[in-house]
């Protein structure tokens, strides 16, 4: 019992990261990628091969032999997602430069639908980079597998530390102008805003935190193949931005829970039906897509809506302070 | 030299694939034209008529000709459908082309997984009548499936040409890709006739799903998802919004991927489209469209 709150705190970590990260990419900067679950599963290869090594020397020597970059490193934890993170910010870079000024219109979010089939392709037919279908597997549990719950901690945190960097920037300064690149890119560039360089900055920042959300999972799960980040898997993430409201970090914490946790265990509980195994599971993904496109109709800002800056939110929190003192002492005599 | 043989005996099978991608790379940019909308749940159009086909046949106890027929046209319904209900409301709605893309995503992946959830997750296979050779020149064989794939593909063009050019359907149709509120003014039902756009192009996936699945032999709930690889580049290539820009594109995209399988192997198959599609973007970072012949070329 306690292994399967395990299985859905890390889920919710890891699907929370994935969706703070989309939701500065898309809620926020207005970008559309649709090959972000490509950079999560990136994340999941480097983190588990990092992680690959002499402990689990059978293993590690029989994918040795199938994949050129299965390294026997074993390198210890921090290590696997701090190298999926630069993986990903590396991988967004060239996409993001390859793409340049398309990244902004509907023509760039289709050349990513190309380079994500491409990727997956790939990674399924040329053995050597990723060991093609079978994938990777026996990735060892940081901490030991006695130490689960010492893991669950560890996930938690990298959850904190995404949405602490996710609400600071989307606070700050930077994040205004992020916001009005989304709403009116001619506007903001006409006000001198960097339109090109702030997207690139929060494309790359943005995968990155895909990456380290795949790191995250596969630390727990073990094992990752091309079956496990499939062409529609990215509306999960777009499924948990939209339901919890596109611009609010907090609402993409929810909705990854609600769509990428909570849904998928409540179709557990509908009757399985022997005859058709595959039955449930599409039926989740049938469900997703529905709810998706209803709460882009019915309720466009999702559960959360974005906050609406006011000019009292704009001040520093010194200023804002010192205004309720002064607000209370200098009232009108 | 022989290299040379391996080019003439695939010769057969690219242009199949040629006749296969142009119709449904016909459809993908038609869509864009008329609604302003890139449609990802195309490939799920190729995958119904597969399965459409393959139910009417099997299950429908249908001859294999009239099965098709009528997938193709409950494509188009659907297709129709899909303009109607969903990506118009939310293009009238929206002022981004971004929420409709999202919505035909979304729309990709219900419709992917209903079509697993009703038929089960094995593919299958459609018995075809006549698959002895019909033409051979030297190394270079036609079947009669190949051929019968090849002439559909050519009569659907050459109707939607004649749609285009000679009726007052086709003229409606161009003068809205031209400009939509202008066509409006001028008393053109613009909703009827992107709906009816929409019907020809479902209309043309649909045949492109069927000539897939001939092609192939064997269908599974992803025909139609991973072809996509294939329409992407080849109607980026074409100039979106052009119907012989699309042709020529799917005929450039379908015989480079052909032979660089044969020349490098066939994991580079895939490659060399992606490779197509990032030069143009490399070359035109505005994006083809901003050339200016981007008008459906129908004529005058």
């Amino acid at each position: 019992m306690s292994f399967y709150i395990y299985t859905l705190v890390i889920f919710a970590c890891s699907f929370g990261i994935a969706s703070l990260g989309l939701n500065l990419q898309y809620g926020l900067t207005g970008t559309l990628n649709f090959a972000y679950v490509l950079f999560f599963a990136l994340g999941a290869y480097i983190g588990g091969m990092v992680a690959l090594g002499s402990q689990n020397a059978p293993i590690a020597q029989s994918l040795g032999e199938q994949f050129a970059f299965g390294l026997s490193l074993s390198l210890p934890y921090p290590l696997g997602p701090l190298a999926a993170a630069l993986a990903g910010a590396l991988l967004a870079a060239v996409v993001g430069l390859v793409l340049k000024r398309s990244l902004r219109d509907d023509f760039g979010a289709l050349a990513t639908v190309a380079i994500f089939l491409v990727a997956y392709t790939l990674a399924g037919s040329y053995t050597p980079a990723v060991n093609g279908y079978d994938g990777i597997a026996g990735i060892p549990s940081p901490f030991g597998d006695e130490n689960t719950l010492l893991y669950v901690f560890v996930a938690v945190g990298w959850l904190a530390l995404s949405y602490i960097i996710a609400a600071a920037l989307s606070n700050s300064p930077y994040g205004r102008r992020m916001r009005a690149i989304r709403e009116h890119p001619e506007a903001a560039e006409a006000l001198g805003k960097p339109i090109f360089r702030t997207r690139m900055t929060v494309f790359i920042l943005s995968n990155a935190m895909a990456a380290l959300a795949g790191a995250v999972l596969v630390a727990f799960v073990s094992a990752w193949s091309p079956l496990s980040w499939q062409f529609p898997e990215t509306l999960v993430f777009f499924s948990a931005v939209i339901v919890g409201g596109r611009g609010n970090n907090l609402g993409a914490v929810l909705g990854a829970m609600l769509i990428g946790v909570a849904l998928q265990q409540a179709v557990l509980f509908l009757p399985a039906i022997p005859a058709a195994p595959t039955l449930i599971p599409a039926l989740q993904w049938v469900i997703t897509g529905v709810i998706t496109i209803m709460f882009l109709w019915w309720r466009p800002s999702g559960l959360l809506p974005e906050r609406k800056t006011n000019w009292r939110s704009l001040q520093p929190w010194s200023v804002r302070l010192g205004a309720l003192r002064l607000g209370a002492r200098s009232k009108p005599q | 030299m022989a290299t040379l043989h391996l080019f003439i005996a695939d010769l057969a099978f690219a242009s199949v694939i040629a006749a296969v991608l142009g119709l449904a790379t016909v459809a993908f940019s038609l869509q864009y034209a008329v609604s302003n909308v890139l449609n990802l749940a195309l490939g799920e159009l190729l995958t119904m008529a597969a399965y459409f086909a393959y139910a009417g046949s099997r299950y429908g106890h249908l001859p294999v000709w009239l099965a098709g027929l009528i997938a193709i046209l409950m494509v188009g319904v659907c297709s129709v459908g899909l303009n109607h209900f969903l990506i118009a409301p939310f293009s009238r709605r929206s002022t981004s082309a971004f929420t409709p893309m999202i919505v035909t995503f979304a729309v990709s992946a219900v419709l992917e997984h209903l079509v697993v959830a009703v038929f089960g997750p094995n593919s299958f296979t459609l018995q075809l009548g006549n698959t002895s050779t019909a033409i051979r020149l030297g190394d270079f064989a036609l079947s009669w499936n190949e051929l019968v794939t090849i002439a559909m593909a050519i009569v659907a063009m050459v109707l939607l040409q004649v749609v285009l050019k000679r009726t007052l359907l086709g003229k409606a149709m161009r003068a809205i890709v031209d400009n939509r509120s202008l066509a409006r003014a001028c008393g053109i039902r613009t909703n009827r006739v992107t709906d009816l756009a929409w019907f020809i192009s479902g209309c043309l996936a649909g045949i492109a799903g069927l000539a897939l699945l001939v092609s192939t032999g064997t269908g599974n709930s992803l025909l139609g998802t991973s072809f996509l690889l294939f329409i992407i580049p080849a109607a980026f290539l074409g100039g979106m919004g052009s119907m012989y820009g699309a042709m020529i594109g799917a005929v450039v995209i379908a015989f480079a991927s052909d032979w660089s399988s044969i020349l490098f192997g066939s994991q580079y198959k895939v490659v060399i489209g992606l490779v197509l599609l990032l030069l143009i973007f490399f070359v035109r970072p505005s994006g083809i469209v901003a050339m200016p012949s981007r008008r459906w070329e129908g004529g005058k």
